[in-house]
């Protein structure tokens, strides 16, 4: 799975926890999750619906980093790059 | 002190969602009342529910994804009466835009057992499975008692006070009296007031076990709501919630909001659990007082009630219901006031009786009928003085001052009175 691959999966998954003053259009990895009006809250749900879909564990560490959908994007293939190794 | 009235109501019923539906279905006698096969595989005595059917596409409609992700059934009808109640009050409401901070208006709503499915369904055997990691965010927020109250306020921006009162079956009266207090100290111009109950056979087990649910009429669950009748075994419960915006005067006539009817006032107390009141029944003289109390708050006699909207379950509280009613009233069988029980139509939604039955009182008054009071064609002996005042049909019927009574677990009560919105009125 390449980085466009998971930049789509990890965009999908976030339109789900956009909230009601979301920026819908100009997505992109520079997006910040305060843009989609993602409830703070809510990166708990967002972590294990990551994990679901790409198959891989996120430590609760990397939790608080997560700013941007560039962020998620560079865990998950982090993480799915170092599975494969 | 400010003159309250309702300019906004909501509803999520077992017979109907939504106001003109609500109201199409009092005026037939439709009951919501049908069998749960959930019930069955949990091998409960009664089978039988009130549990409102709700149109997916409502749901989606009226909330983003990222909410509908986090709401429990108590949540949703809280939720969908208060948006209805909302826009019925003449204010926006678009669930893709949020909308600034309301510091005029705030919410009073009240549960009785709140996010029992949360509990059953999902906190409890993933905790147990020791899968706590993987419940998500979201478990507080629907299992919290305050859950219905901060989900409106939330979702409305309110912010005035936002609370939930809880007292057992009178916790939707209740709500909607407190919030009356609030408006006519004139501490906010608004206030949603109302209440929910989800719908869990968890919940409902707990009534099974102490055998006072309906289990008779499994098979025929029109018939197993039974208020008034010499074959009411028990009451069957349900879920929904009901909301009201209860608004100044001043305010509502300011804003042109349409005025469906005035708040007179009411009472709420205990009977203290003593000379015949217990954790589960209620002693005579607190209801009565809590009547009485009502008429002097709003300013009038029991001669000048012309129609109740009763608790009356279907258990062995009904005569006695009635028989306190007689009393605090001061009023003889004959001239008893028009009463029937929305119960027998909808089942007992325990903390959301008092507030969809506080929305069909208010849909009955203004428009001038009474519905049928269902099953209790076999009138209870201890009733039949009164048999004139109980109708087996939807007929008209020019009302002009209502009483709601509710009444729950813990020997608490609670009433109100509502007064036509009419010509009169409006000239002063």
């Amino acid at each position: 799975m390449n980085r466009d691959e998971i930049r789509e999966g990890v965009l999908k998954l976030l339109a789900k926890f956009a909230g009601r003053g979301a920026k819908k259009t100009d997505l992109s990895e520079a997006t910040t999750l305060d843009e989609l009006d993602v409830n703070s809250a809510r990166m708990i749900d967002i972590v294990l619906d990551l994990e679901d879909q790409f198959g891989v564990t996120i430590d609760d560490s990397n939790t608080p980093k997560l700013k941007t959908v560039g962020d998620l994007v560079s865990l998950v293939d982090n993480l799915v790059n170092a599975q494969k190794a | 002190m400010h003159r309250v009235v309702v300019t906004g109501l909501g509803i999520v019923a077992p017979n109907a969602t939504g106001i003109p539906e609500f109201t199409k279905a009092l005026r037939e006698g439709r009951s919501g009342v049908t069998f749960q096969p959930r019930m069955n595989e949990l091998r409960l005595a009664c089978q039988v529910a009130g549990n409102p059917h709700i149109d997916p596409a409502l749901v989606e409609a009226t909330f983003l994804e990222s909410t509908i992700r986090v709401m429990n059934s108590s949540m949703t009808y809280a939720g969908l009466a208060a948006v209805e109640c909302w826009r019925d009050a003449g204010f926006s409401y678009e669930r893709d835009q949020r909308s600034d901070v309301d510091w005029n208006t705030g919410a009073v709503i009240g549960t009785g057992v709140g996010g029992m499915d949360t509990v059953a369904d999902r906190l409890i055997p993933m905790t147990n499975a020791g899968e706590a990691r993987r419940m998500g965010s979201a478990m507080p927020e629907q299992y919290m008692s305050s859950a219905p109250s901060a989900f409106v306020g939330g979702l409305l921006g309110l912010g005035g006070q936002v609370t939930t009162v809880s007292s057992a079956c009178a916790s939707g009266t209740e709500s909607i009296l407190q919030a009356f207090e609030k408006v006519r100290a004139g501490q906010l111009k608004r206030m949603l007031a109302g209440s929910s109950e989800g719908a869990s056979p968890h919940a409902w087990a707990g009534f099974d076990a102490m055998r006072v649910l309906s289990r008779a009429h499994n098979d025929a669950p029109e018939k197993a709501s039974r208020p008034l009748s010499a074959s009411a075994g028990g009451f069957v419960p349900a879920a929904g919630g009901g909301v009201l915006m209860l608004e100044s005067l001043e305010s509502a006539q300011q804003r042109g909001a349409r005025i469906h009817a005035e708040v007179l006032g009411g009472w709420a107390n205990s009977g203290g659990q003593r000379n015949g009141g217990t954790i589960t029944a209620s002693n005579p003289e607190g209801v009565q007082r809590c009547i009485r109390q009502t008429l002097a708050a709003a300013c009038v006699k029991g001669s000048d009630i012309d129609y109740i909207n009763g608790h009356l379950t279907a258990t062995m509280g009904d005569p006695k219901e009635i028989a306190n009613l007689l009393a605090a009233l001061d009023v003889k069988p004959d001239t008893f006031p028009l009463i029937n029980s929305t119960k027998s139509l909808i089942g007992h939604g325990l903390g959301a009786s008092g507030s969809m039955e506080c929305v069909a009182t208010v849909l009955q008054l203004r428009d001038g009928f009474v519905h049928a009071s269902i099953n209790c064609e076999d009138l209870h002996s201890q009733v039949r003085d009164i048999q004139r005042s109980i109708p087996l049909a939807s007929k008209c019927a020019k009302l002009s001052t209502v009483l709601k009574v509710s009444f729950g677990f813990g020997d608490v009560n609670a009433c109100i009175i509502f007064k036509l919105w009419g010509a009169d009125n409006e000239q002063g």
